[in-house]
């Protein structure tokens, strides 16, 4: 398959942005269809899933047609930019420790104490609730990865040539995780998720920085232009480790203070 | 309509989460397009990288700042 090496970056960021993404709506499918009936669940899934691919469609062949390549590559390169901004703030922040780290099974957890107290449906009846609640996450969580793949397929220069890329990482996502949690039916907690956050986080914040760069008419450095990503990606790294370290520096500072002003703590 | 309504809605409510980081992501886009239409297209990217990291950087102390109760 003769992809270059910037629809092999989008390759990579679609799968892992679309991996995390499921491992969460998974989470919650699993909950439902061990606690309620595995039917609604599914059925929830699969209808949010053709939403899904509807919002891709109508959103993304109606930004080709209609909006112009440099402006399209701007707005494409700002959308990626928000996602990613958010994305790498709060895995910067789960790994200076100012915030907690997500934890599949807690969830899991938890969203099995809540269903378990609903009560149910009689028999032969369609779980209604059931179905809303799987139909529910799968849409809140697929909206990032909708919208993400709206952004790389629709972000190369000519027009349409990176949603191929953009639907293998996706598919290949999708595959993995769904294969991964049927076989084990369970929670994927394993999924170094807070890790793979991180760098889908930087990947849309470099992606994003060079495609809003494009549509504005930036002189990228690099020839050819594309291996800026490549410094971008190195550049924002570098930044998230150094904030890292300055939060986690802030953070003892903080704890040393409180411990002083602790009636018998060290004076 | 009504489906169209909601996802619009659920992406104000997306962006509108973390302010500071929306809105610096936004300005430092706005201030993209001015340094090229200055004709600096060839220092606009660098400086564009120092615009987010700064924004992150600004992000992330007023999130400190709050998680720690200062």
């Amino acid at each position: 398959m003769g992809l270059t090496a910037v629809q092999w970056g989008v390759v990579i960021a679609a799968f892992f942005a679309s991996a995390v993404e499921y491992v969460e709506a998974f989470t919650i499918v699993l909950a439902v269809g061990v606690t309620r009936s595995w039917r609604s669940s599914l059925l929830g899934a699969l209808a949010a899933t053709i939403t899904l691919v509807a919002i891709v469609g109508i959103f993304g062949v109606s930004l080709v047609q209609l909006v112009p390549i440099d402006t399209l590559r701007f707005i494409i390169g700002a959308l990626l930019m928000l996602f990613g901004m958010k994305w790498l703030r709060k895995a910067i922040l789960r790994y200076s420790r100012v915030k907690a780290f997500r934890n599949e099974s807690a969830i899991y957890q938890t969203e099995v104490t809540t269903l378990e107290d609903e009560p149910r449906p009689a028999p032969g009846v369609f779980d209604k609730l059931g179905f809303l609640v799987s139909y529910k996450s799968v849409l809140l969580e697929g909206m990032e990865v909708a919208f993400i793949i709206i952004s790389f397929g629709t972000g190369a220069k000519n027009g349409a040539s990176n949603w191929l890329p953009a639907f293998i990482g996706a598919g290949l996502a999708a595959a993995l995780v769904l294969g991964a949690g049927l076989l084990l039916r369970a929670p994927l907690a394993r999924v170094p998720e807070n890790a793979l956050k991180f760098g889908v986080g930087l990947m849309l914040v470099a992606f994003g920085s060079f495609w809003a760069g494009e549509g504005a008419g930036v002189v990228w450095l690099g020839n050819p232009p594309d291996l800026s990503i490549i410094g971008l990606l190195l550049g924002y790294s570098l930044a998230s480790y150094l904030l890292i370290l300055w939060l986690r520096s802030q953070a003892t500072r903080q704890l040393e203070v409180k411990t002083v002003q602790t009636p018998g703590g060290v004076q | 309509m009504k489906y169209i309504i909601g996802a619009l809605r659920w992406l104000y409510d997306f962006l509108a989460e973390d302010n500071l980081l929306m809105l610096g992501t936004i300005v430092s886009l706005v201030l993209l397009f001015v340094i090229v239409a200055l004709g600096e297209a060839s220092y606009a990217g660098p400086l564009f990288f120092l615009f987010i990291v700064v924004v992150l950087f600004l992000s992330l102390r007023a999130e400190a700042q709050r998680s720690m109760g200062k």
